[in-house]
């Protein structure tokens, strides 16, 4: 984090920096072959890396207005794809890249490049001679000490009402920040749109928006948010944008695209996500309601009153069909019997001499009671689970050694206590050594079996 | 010399392998042999599973011992952090148990096994302790790089090891680890002795027939005679080697041979075994790995074999070569380790590093019908030489030869550890007492101070601060449990529930009141008596509320609070200034104690049932007394729910020490029951009667005097009255009795029926025909409340007393009517029979008829006074009464255990 990146070339480096100049040189020509190849994996080929720069363009071609065929320095040009935009919009851009064999395919290309570190490339260029300069992951790659330095010199070299672009890497989005963002080996940290966009404010620029930028997801079609999207779907890049005081100028250069509003923030999509979920729970609430009513209407209405001795004998069809034939008969002959004893026990319960009849049938309807009673006990029985009843001694001990405290115990427990809160008050100084460390126990065992080899007197 | 034995190597994991089963059977061993000596065996409640197995493991010899349980909290695997405080406190438990049984000497039987689990070691940390420690094995530390894979495990074992090298003895099981003890910890050799080890119980040696053998052998595709080899598969076995050996085997042998590995592996050693067998060029057919076999097969195995080799170089002892023996098998052996010891037979031996000393050691065994015939006669005698009787009487002189020495009590007398200014649980405290404390003390420490020390420990722990509020005070209830009781002689709790809930006045609480008022009194001076009832939602607490309601303030020698001079003056403890008094508290029964379930409180719920458990586990006694069985013997007079709440109590009853019962008719109803019911208890379960007593005004009479209740008596004294009392129940059978008079005043008999209790159950019908009764008020009286003063009265109008029930209890209301002179016709049931003897007139039959014809004959009989006299019936105080019951309770051989 703290060594700068070497210049390439012999450029006039500080003492600081010569230190790393050969190594660093070997390194980025390795690393460049490899990133070269990964980038053309990842970003896609030049036509869509392409696609995804148009979105510049309403900020920077009313810089053509002012300057026709305005200079456009292009630091960090990789591949040359916003040069080629650029060239074709009508600017005379200029490239500017660290890895040689890059600069040579921009020259190859047709561009003027130069292979040369951001800062010093800046520093040579004269005062107000460019009227935008671009640096694309340039934020992540520099350090910040040097970034700073670059935005200023940037105000510099810019012409009145120039346009300064840095674009990143946007953090708010969950997974590239995580993951994807660091397809780029030589970005070094992502870089927060808040901090970035102060940078040139700070730097004096008059204007700065700092613009999420290159969403997939479109609010505009009524499409759910799912989590995923929450994590993946907010603005994947961010632009910050600055313009250069227009002084100096005869007319300002006003740029409309400043006033309009971009991108997808992780707020709005997660609480989008969260109305979602909200509006799904009181649908299904109302629809249970809906139901409900609809039942009860069902259940209060005529037809299902009149219905009933259908549904009655549909139900002793199913349980026939169910138990058997013996089964419902026994259960029909058992249940007359119930009534035809309770019947009879109310006509002759204290008339005189049916004492023996009645006694009789208390007997028998008390054992039919039994039978029934039986009959559920044994079905709630088997849904009972059967439990260990040794886990149930063991927590009827917990239990009962904490719910019976003796008032000795009790003393004993607020002694503990207290302690817990003085200690809390007074934090001892914590020794946390773990049980025994193998050097450390085998010493005091040694030292140890030396003085228990004494005898005790 | 009281030797106590830490038995928690046959409760934790190694229960399962030769440690546990080494720590039985010495332990049995001791005992058998112990002589003079006290043996007490210490087991952990944290493993509460292993309790009942390890007890019953001890067989027989668990008679001749103490068993005692000692409770820590747990989990204390110390594989995790959180559980660190735990251990620590479960240590300080552990020693103060100990501290508490006063020993001579401690015998740990597994220190250095079976990491992670609840296993509780400390030598000394609290209170000096003599102890022995069993040297097993060092394997772990010879081989560290295979057993002390990961830093928690070794964490662990050097822990332990620091603990073992401060015990004060050790017993090693082979010469072997003696020396690998001395060699590799620096134990000092005078200290180390050999006490060897003998065969397990269950290896014997096995004999199949013809059919069997092949079975089995088919089982395990054995064709051809076998070379055996068992156990485990660490690389210490030596199995490559062995595999390798066999190999170099000639063909012809190999050919004629097999090769069989017995004993469980798991997937990682058994992709290691077939890769080394395949790579010694040989395969399945010729090398045979079996999985985990029973005892039985084993023991067959070793008897069907050729031979069998132990090629192990690091043993402990070398069980499988002892066993071989045993079962039948020439057996041969590596000469490192203890294995020679084993074996003793230098011939038998070969060098386990080289593979060409294996190989020509099988050829010789697998060829050589002379020197196999030399091994198999030379295995049992060496068999014989050990024996578990001779382990334990090694063990026994070394300890002998310490007490004579006064090494013991030179312990005991050293230094109490000083409270822990240190403080830092995780540091482990050093064994040398700081000097400037030190202050030699003749007796061991006392509970209070004992107490005090832990709390002090516990309080400078450094996580004590953070542990929630419930581990906290089950500590505090663990420590408190040390405290001595102010009062130090046992407890006998009296439970009061019903009466204390409500006084219902019925026959039962009149019970109830009489015997507590004369256990309060009389009872036998060396039992303190405490009135207890049934607290929601758990445990019972004392009724010192209600005590002091009911008998008033020091009038009673016996009370729970009052009374001798020597209770005030008792040194006060040293915690708590005893703001406990007047206040009730739960009751933590103890050993000695006897919990005496007084009152019919059968609304019993799982927790008081878990209460008795526990109380039993502690070593306290628990009795019932039992009333009756009538909910379960005429269930159609009490309702469904009522039997069954019963019948539940009655089996948690059952499961207790023992019950009495109010009479021999009932003892004998109740033995019947609890054999038909609950068969397994039945020969446990003691049951006992008495007799109640019949004194009423000793039982704390109640006064009172209705309105019109001059009236009525004046009306009773005008013609004969005949009185039944008790509460209206289906079984009291007043319906008949009301019929029976009925038909008596049809013929115009001058009768008086006064009936004399409140409705109980069942009884709707009765209570419309009494209400709506054209006599009532006339000829039929029914008082449904009446005081014990009113009673009295009314027993003193009537004439006659009627006992209809058609089964009872006992019958109080006979004896107060023999009280009282009061003649009496009762149902010839077994239990009046009991009771009233030939002293009254009796009658049988349901019918209302029957009834009348005895009472006119007993009106006939009135005149010319022939009637029976009921004064002759014997009827005790209720002193005696209670005395009695005490006496059934309280039985000799429990007071001198107590002392």
């Amino acid at each position: 984090m703290t060594e700068p990146l070497a210049p390439t070339d012999a450029a006039p480096a500080t003492a600081a920096h010569k230190q790393s100049a050969a190594p660093d040189a070997q390194t980025l020509s390795e690393l460049d072959d490899f990133s070269r190849a990964w980038h053309a994996k990842m970003y896609g080929s030049r036509a869509t890396v392409q696609a995804r720069l148009f979105c510049y363009l309403p900020f920077v071609l009313p810089l053509l207005h002012a300057y026709p065929k305005a200079a456009a320095l292009d630091l960090r040009c990789g591949q040359g794809e916003w040069l080629e935009t650029l060239s074709d919009t009508g600017f005379t851009a200029q490239g500017v890249d660290e890895d040689a064999a890059l600069v040579a395919h921009c020259q190859h290309l047709g561009f003027q490049a130069q292979a040369k570190a951001a800062l010093l490339a800046l520093q040579a260029c004269a005062d107000q001679s460019y009227a935008l300069i671009s640096g694309f992951g340039l934020a992540e790659a520099l350090p910040f000490q040097t970034l700073k330095q670059v935005v200023q010199e940037s105000l510099r070299v810019l012409k009145p009402g120039g346009l300064l672009i840095l674009q990143a890497v946007n953090p708010e989005n969950i997974v590239v920040s995580s993951n994807q963002g660091f397809l780029d080996p030589t970005r070094r940290q992502p870089i927060p749109r808040a901090l970035l966009a102060f940078v040139p404010e700070h730097a004096g620029f008059a204007q700065t928006k700092a613009i999420p930028l290159n969403e997939q997801f479109s609010l505009a079609v009524q499409q759910p948010v799912s989590l995923l999207n929450v994590l993946q779907d907010v603005s994947p890049l961010y632009a910050v944008i600055a313009q250069k005081s227009s002084d100096g100028l005869s007319a300002p250069l006003t740029i409309k695209a400043f006033d309009y509003d971009y991108g997808l923030s992780l707020e709005t999509l997660a609480s989008l996500f969260d109305q979602q979920i909200e509006t799904k729970i009181q649908d299904a609430a109302a629809s249970a309601a809906r139901a409900e009513a609809a039942l009860a209407a069902i259940h209060g209405s005529f037809m299902w009153r009149v219905t009933r001795p259908i549904r009655w004998t549909e139900q002793q069809v199913e349980q026939l069909q169910e138990d058997g034939v013996g089964t419902r008969v026994v259960a029909f002959v058992e249940k007359m019997h119930r009534l035809l004893v309770r019947q009879v026990l109310a006509r002759v319960t204290g008339r005189r001499g049916f004492s023996r009849v009645q006694r009789y049938l208390e007997k028998v309807s008390h054992q039919q009671a039994l039978v029934v009673a039986q009959r559920h006990a044994l079905l709630a029985e088997q849904r009972k689970i059967p439990l260990d009843p040794a886990i149930i001694q063991q927590a009827y001990q917990t239990r009962e050694r904490i719910e019976t405290l003796s008032p000795e115990a009790q003393e004993i427990y607020q002694r503990l206590q207290q302690v817990g809160s003085t200690q809390r008050s007074n934090p001892a100084p914590q020794v946390d050594v773990p049980a025994a460390q193998p050097g450390l126990a085998v010493d005091q065992s040694k030292a140890a079996a030396n003085s228990s080899v004494q005898p005790r007197s | 010399m009281k030797i106590v034995v830490d038995l928690q190597g046959a409760q934790n994991e190694s229960r399962h392998r030769g440690i546990g089963r080494y720590a039985l059977a010495f332990v049995k061993a001791l005992i058998r042999n112990k002589g003079p000596h006290e043996v007490v065996v210490l087991l952990s409640d944290l493993f509460p599973e292993s309790l009942a197995y390890a007890q019953d493991a001890l067989g027989e010899q668990r008679t001749h011992c103490t068993i005692k349980i000692w409770s820590g909290i747990g989990p204390t695997d110390l594989r995790k952090p959180e559980n660190h405080w735990r251990k620590d406190v479960s240590e300080l438990m552990r020693e103060a148990y100990i501290a508490d049984l006063n020993p001579d000497v401690l015998i740990i039987s597994s220190l250095l096994d079976s990491p992670g689990d609840n296993t509780i070691v400390s030598v000394s940390k609290l209170a000096p302790v003599y102890t022995v420690a069993m040297l097993y094995d060092l394997i772990p530390l010879l081989y560290k790089s295979e057993y002390l894979v990961d830093p928690t495990t070794q964490a662990w074992y050097y822990e332990r090891l620091w603990q073992f090298k401060k015990a004060d003895f050790w017993y090693a099981i082979s010469e072997s680890s003696r020396n690998d003890g001395i060699a590799q910890l620096g134990l000092p050799a005078a200290q180390v002795h050999n006490i060897s080890a003998a065969l397990g119980e269950d290896i014997v040696a096995v004999d199949l027939n013809a059919e069997q053998a092949a079975a089995l052998k088919q089982k395990f595709g054995i064709t051809r005679p076998f070379l055996l080899y068992s156990g485990a598969f660490d690389p210490r076995k030596n199995i490559d080697r062995l595999v390798h050996a066999y190999a170099a085997q000639h063909a012809e042998i190999r050919q004629v041979h097999q090769l069989v590995l017995a004993g469980g592996l798991n997937a990682p050693q058994l992709v290691h075994v077939n890769q080394l067998i395949t790579a010694a060029g040989l395969d399945a057919s010729q090398v045979i790995v079996t999985q985990r076999i029973t005892d039985h097969e084993l023991c067959a195995l070793y008897g069907l074999c050729k031979a069998y080799i132990l090629p192990t170089y690091c043993e402990g002892f070398g069980f499988t070569a002892l066993e071989a023996m045993a079962c039948g098998a020439p057996t041969i052996g590596s000469n490192y380790s203890s294995v020679p010891e084993v074996i003793g037979l230098p011939e038998a031996l070969f060098d386990p590093f080289s593979v060409e000393s294996i190989a020509s050691k099988i050829t010789q065994v697998l060829s050589d019908e002379a020197y196999r015939a030399m091994l198999f006669a030379h295995g049992p005698k060496q068999v014989q030489t050990f024996s578990w009787d001779h382990t334990a009487c090694k063990a026994l002189e070394a300890l002998e030869r310490l007490e004579r020495d006064g090494v013991l009590r030179a312990k005991a007398r050293s230094v109490v550890q000083p409270i822990a200014s240190l403080g830092l649980s995780t540091v482990p405290q050093t064994s040398a007492p700081l000097s400037a404390h030190s202050r030699p003390q003749s007796k061991p420490p006392t509970a209070v101070a004992l107490v005090t020390e832990i709390t002090a420990r516990i309080a400078a722990f450094a996580q004590t601060s953070q542990r929630p509020a419930v581990e906290l005070q089950e500590t505090a209830s663990l420590v408190a449990g040390f405290l001595p009781r102010q009062d130090t002689r046992p407890r006998l709790f009296v439970d009061i529930t019903e009466l204390h809930a409500t006084d219902s006045k019925s026959g039962i609480q009149r019970v109830v009141r009489s015997v507590i008022q004369h256990l309060l009194t009389d009872a036998d001076a060396a039992y303190k008596v405490e009135l207890v009832y049934a607290a929601k939602p758990l445990g019972y607490k004392t009724a010192v509320a209600f005590t002091r309601r009911m008998f008033g303030d020091g009038h009673l020698l016996n009370s729970t609070w009052g009374g001798r001079a020597a209770d005030s003056n008792e040194g006060s403890d040293a915690l708590s200034g005893n703001a406990a008094i007047g206040q009730d508290a739960y009751i933590h029964p103890r050993r000695g104690d006897i919990f005496l379930g007084l009152d019919l409180h059968f609304n019993i719920d799982q927790d008081h049932e878990h209460f008795f458990a526990q109380a039993r586990r502690a070593g306290a006694h628990v009795y019932f007394v039992v009333y009756d069985l009538l909910p379960l013997l005429l269930k159609d007079t009490f309702t469904p729910e009522l039997v069954e709440k019963y019948g539940n109590w009655l089996r948690v009853v059952s499961q207790q020490h023992g019950a009495v019962c109010i009479s021999q008719a009932v003892a004998a109803e109740l033995k019947a029951w609890v054999a038909q019911n609950q068969p397994a208890v039945a020969q446990s379960f003691d049951i006992d009667w008495f007799h109640l007593g019949a004194d009423i005004e000793s039982s704390i009479p109640s006064k009172g005097m209705p309105d019109d209740g001059s009236n009525l008596l004046q009306q009773l004294a005008a013609q004969p009255s005949f009185l039944a009392v008790g509460t209206l129940e289906p079984r009291k059978r007043h319906g008949q009795m009301l019929d029976a008079f009925e038909q008596l005043w049809a013929q115009n008999v001058a009768a008086n029926l006064i009936i004399v209790g409140k409705p109980g159950w069942l009884t709707e019908a009765l209570t419309t025909r009494l209400s709506a009764h054209p006599q009532l008020g006339r000829q039929l009286f029914w008082v449904q409340t009446a005081s014990d003063e009113y009673l009295e009265k009314i027993y003193a109008a009537a004439s006659c007393l009627i006992a209809a029930s058609e089964a009872e209890g006992f019958g109080l209301p006979l004896i107060e009517a023999a009280r009282h002179g009061l003649p009496i016709i009762a149902r010839d049931i077994p239990v009046f029979r009991e009771v009233a003897q030939e002293h009254v007139l009796y009658f049988a039959g349901d019918e209302g008829a029957a009834l009348a014809t005895v009472v006119q004959s007993w009106l006939a009989l009135a005149k010319q006074q022939k009637t029976p006299d009921s004064r002759h019936i014997q009827r005790q105080t209720w002193a005696q009464s209670a005395q009695q019951l005490l006496s059934s309770v309280i039985s000799a051989k429990d007071v001198t255990k107590i002392a």
